[in-house]
């Protein structure tokens, strides 16, 4: 662990009891759905950007 | 190949600009200087420092994300002034930039705020009208810069055809 000084320290790295409890929030059993969930706009997002683009960089008709 | 069919990657370099650039407001005022909420307030409450830090990692990631989309614009921006032959028009590309910033608050809020209810604007109101209001301003915000880009594609066709247009153009 990097941080292992000051009992109140908290960080996914701390070698705390916070620390501990940190990384267990965060890499327990919900870790796949909470990344999946945080990262969910991120594909329409990306998606949106190209149609709207695509669209409104058409060339108008005469 | 003419200036109208150059405008699509200085677009696609603005929206994707916008789309980080909505995201890091987000992230800066909403979950840093008001902390309003954080990504996962919905499912995480803030009531240790642990759960804190847990929220703080995931805002994180979250950052990564909308950083990520960023270097993307900033990518296709430079491909667009280089490679490509684009009319460089102001309003164009900060339309584009509104229109990004748009799309980021319609479709996050959407997801996050309503759908998954990761978060909501104000985290201690639950669903309120602020999530409501987060949703219209992406609604404005895309209209705004749609009729930018709009407007300055005609200005771009009228100039084409030699008639004089605001030098915002």
């Amino acid at each position: 662990m990097i941080f292992s000084t000051g009992s109140a320290l908290g960080c996914p790295v701390c070698d705390t009891e916070t620390g501990r409890q940190v990384r267990e929030g965060i890499f327990g059993n919900d870790f796949g759905l909470n990344l999946l969930a945080v990262m969910a706009p991120v594909p329409i997002l990306v998606l949106s950007a190209y149609v709207v683009s695509h669209w409104l960089g058409k060339e108008d008709k005469p | 190949m003419n200036h109208s069919s150059n405008f699509k990657p200085l677009i696609r370099a603005g929206v994707f600009l916008g789309l980080g650039m909505g995201g890091f407001f987000d992230g800066i005022v909403f979950h840093q200087i008001l902390q309003f909420h954080n990504m996962l307030t919905g499912k995480v409450a803030k009531d240790t420092i642990a759960n804190v830090e847990v929220n703080m990692f995931w805002d994180g990631l979250f950052h990564a994300a909308t950083w990520t989309l960023t270097l993307i614009g900033l990518i296709l921006l430079w491909r667009a002034v280089t490679k490509h032959r684009v009319l460089l028009s102001t309003k164009c590309y900060f339309g584009s930039m509104i229109l990004g910033w748009g799309i980021f608050n319609l479709v996050e809020g959407l997801i996050d705020h309503h759908i998954l209810q990761l978060h909501h604007v104000v985290e201690s109101l639950g669903v309120s009208v602020w999530d409501y209001v987060f949703l219209a301003s992406g609604v404005l915000l895309i209209f705004i810069g749609w009729r930018m880009v709009r407007i300055s594609r005609k200005d771009e066709a009228l100039m084409a055809a030699g008639h004089a247009v605001p030098a915002t153009a």
